[in-house]
């Protein structure tokens, strides 16, 4: 055992001294050769650290850009001949037309005792458009229309295809039956117009619903520089108009209320306008009917109009409108021509986009050879819910002369409630 | 003094000729947004216009005869698409230009190759506001969309003035390339504003949004295009009240009146930005607007 322990005591006593002496004896040279390379190590970390330091804040930096949100699109083009789709106005994976639903609601309050519609809230017409593109440069447009006046028996109200490449830069055409392009209201549909009632004038020199007409039109952009000036010519087959009133010279005899004509019409509309600045616009139109009547007698129908419109703000705008249309009739037994005429102005404001109020005057006489007319003051509120469903408020006050359409009465005071509604995607003209 | 004459002429007509060259390409924009990214992208080889005002809504543009003539004239034709500026449908259908028709070369829709957000999915009705079927039209307030809608203006201006690719090609990578250094400082201001949460007064902010990593808490309007109620803010404001929500972000062509009522119930603030170049006079660019709304965000949370 002491043997051990010595021998242990003899290697530790070798150890030591033979590591030591062996650091000795290397230390000056390796020193600093040691020294050099730690210095360079320490440089190298140092390089590698500020390499990922800048790696890192670059990282973070794409990262702030991608992993924050949805992927950045890319930095390349579509091939420069690559054509857009030729995608429908909505529902791009869709195969079916925009169609679209239309109701009109109305109420007449604080008309005539024994009036039949008196103080009734019931829906007046609906519609049913349907609007899709069927080719390059070709859309088609139709509406179906159930309306009270005809026991919401489904009609044809209008079914069109317009074409807007014929060859000639500005040049488009249409064929088919549709409203017809007579002043600023008559190829509105009831639900867009922005009246509870259409004016006198309208109703009683045009149409109660409208003057629809089936047949073609070629529609000019004429190349006016800064000036919007379009021109609309056509031939179309117009029908009887639903509206009739007796025809006091002959007994038992009626009358279609309005335009008149039936058989081929053909009808031309000017329509200029001018930006006055970014925010108003002037527009003048003027439009012409003609044909004949089933007595025989030469009817025409001219009118003309101007709109003043200034968009104020992003929803507040205001803008002036006035029509003036002159019915003339020749009497085919005397030869006689007779020429009857009305005319609106309104003024609407809508200060949001909920809102508008609004005031017209109208002032009208009926066709000869019917006696009377109207001439009444409005005042319109329209609140509107959606984008496509308003309610509407438009109170009347003055004298009617005829009970052609509602009765006659002087010192009248009606009120009448709309209520729109509607439902689908659904565009209209220009007008 | 003939030759004198020739010679002014000569110059003239050259100046002219130049001029011309300059922008022999005509682009109208259905608003603002676009038309800014277009003059990026277009230089000096394109006139550009917008439809639109800078003060207007893209949803209620009043389509006006004026603006048919200046479509008539146009070789692109660019829109935001998926519903937004529908009004702009009866303006090209009058054009009787068929270049700028859906099937046209010079038709761009900008949201085309966009991945859309809010896509409602089954059956939807009017009940539910005025919802767009694409999904959410309001792509162009993300900036990194910017791009996407660069990208084809640059493709129609191509498929016109062909002679022109290198020219935009060019011109979009740079204003690709700003809108993403804008995207890396518009990050880092958002990173810092305390709480994640705003309401905006229409759904107009779900891209902004998802990009930038804020959450929609609320909506001031009960359902988009649909009128706020002093019954729907009132609960509304409880709500914020609760979790803390400090902004609400409207566009600045709001009304301020649901906005205030709901800042005063609810203790948050209005921030009014601007969604239209040129609709204030900070946001002059696109990107300056952007900056224009970051900047206001961010304030109005801290």
């Amino acid at each position: 055992m002491r043997n051990l322990w010595a021998l242990v005591a003899l290697a530790v006593c070798i150890a030591a001294p033979c590591s030591t002496a062996g650091a000795q004896t290397t230390a000056p040279a390796d020193l600093e050769q040691l020294k050099a390379l730690v210095a360079k190590q320490a440089e190298t970390i140092r390089d590698l650290q500020e390499r990922l330091t800048k790696l890192e804040g670059s990282s973070a930096a794409v990262g702030a850009q991608v992993a924050d949100g949805p992927p950045v699109p890319t930095m390349t083009l579509p091939g420069p001949t690559s054509r857009p789709p030729a995608a429908g106005q909505s529902g791009a994976a869709s195969a079916l037309p925009d169609i679209a639903v239309f109701g009109n609601n109305l109420g007449r309050m604080l008309t005539a005792k024994g009036e039949p519609s008196r103080s009734q809230f019931r829906i007046s017409e609906l519609e049913l458009a349907l609007q899709q593109r069927v080719a390059d440069g070709v859309l088609f447009r139709s509406t179906l229309a159930a309306g009270e006046g005809a026991d919401f028996a489904m009609g044809l109200e209008e079914g069109y295809v317009t074409f807007t490449r014929l060859g000639v830069p500005g040049l488009g055409g249409s064929l088919g039956k549709r409203r017809l392009p007579f002043g600023k209201l008559n190829s509105i549909h009831p639900h867009a117009a922005p009246y509870a009632e259409t004016p006198s004038a309208h109703r009683y020199l045009a149409d109660p619903d409208g003057v629809a007409g089936n047949g073609v039109a070629l529609n000019w952009l004429l190349p006016v520089p800064s000036l919007f000036a379009n021109l609309e010519l056509g031939a179309v087959r117009v029908g009887a108009s639903d509206a009739v009133v007796a025809r006091p010279d002959v007994t038992g005899a009626t009358l279609p209320l309005g335009f008149g004509a039936t058989g081929t019409v053909p009808m031309g509309r000017l329509w200029l306008s001018r930006a006055l600045n970014t925010a108003t616009e002037l527009e003048m139109g003027s439009s012409a009917l003609a044909g004949k009547a089933d007595s025989g007698d030469a009817v025409r129908l001219v009118g003309a109009d101007v709109t003043l419109k200034q968009m104020v703000g992003a929803f507040s705008r205001w803008q002036v409108q006035g029509e003036a249309l002159w019915h003339t009739r020749r009497d085919a037994g005397s030869g006689l021509s007779h020429t009857r005429s009305g005319a609106y102005v309104a003024a609407l404001y809508a200060p949001d986009q909920y809102r508008e109020f609004g005031l017209r005057y109208d002032d009208s006489r009926l066709p000869w050879p019917l006696e009377g007319g109207e001439r009444l003051l409005s005042l319109i509120w329209s609140n509107r819910l959606t984008e496509s469903s308003l309610w509407r408020l438009q109170l009347a006050h003055g004298d009617r002369t005829t009970d052609a359409l509602l009765p006659s009465r002087r010192g009248l005071t009606e009120l009448t409630l709309q209520f729109v509604w509607g439902a689908g995607s659904h565009s209209h003209p220009l007008q | 003094m003939r030759t004198r004459s020739a010679l002014l002429i000569a110059v003239a007509a050259a100046a002219l000729s130049l001029g011309r060259a300059g922008a022999d390409v005509t682009v109208i924009t259905t608003d603002t947004n676009l038309a800014d990214i277009a003059k990026q992208v277009a230089g000096d080889r394109a006139s550009v216009e917008s439809l639109a005002r800078p003060s207007d809504d893209p949803h209620h543009v009043v389509a006006r005869p004026s603006m048919i003539v200046k479509l008539a004239r146009a070789d692109v034709f660019a829109r935001i698409g998926m519903g937004l500026d529908m009004w702009a449908d009866a303006i090209i259908d009058r054009s009787g230009n068929a270049a700028v028709q859906p099937d046209g070369k010079g038709y761009a829709d900008c949201s085309r190759g966009l991945k859309a957000l809010d896509v409602p999915s089954g059956k939807i009705d009017p009940s539910m506001g005025d919802l767009h079927p694409e999904g959410n039209p309001h792509y162009l307030l993300d900036p990194a969309q910017g791009i996407l809608a660069a990208g084809n203006i640059a493709a129609a201006l191509i498929r016109v003035d062909p002679a022109g690719q290198p020219y935009y090609h060019a011109r979009f990578l740079q204003f690709g390339e700003r809108v993403k250094s804008g995207l890396q400082r518009w990050s880092a201001t958002l990173k810092g504003i305390p709480s994640r949460d705003v309401v905006p007064y229409h759904k107009t902010w779900a891209y902004f949004l998802a990009r930038f990593g804020l959450r929609e808490f609320g909506v001031l309007e009960p359902k988009p295009g649909v009128e706020p109620s002093p019954g729907h803010v009132s609960a509304l404001a409880q709500a914020m009240k609760q979790v803390g929500v400090r902004v609400i972000l409207c566009e600045l062509f709001r009304a301020k009146r649901w906005p205030d009522l709901l800042a005063s119930q609810s203790g948050a603030v209005a921030a009014f930005v601007p969604t239209s170049v040129g609709a204030d006079p900070q946001a002059d660019s696109y990107i300056a607007m952007c900056d224009t709304i970051v900047q206001r965000l961010a304030g109005a949370a801290r």
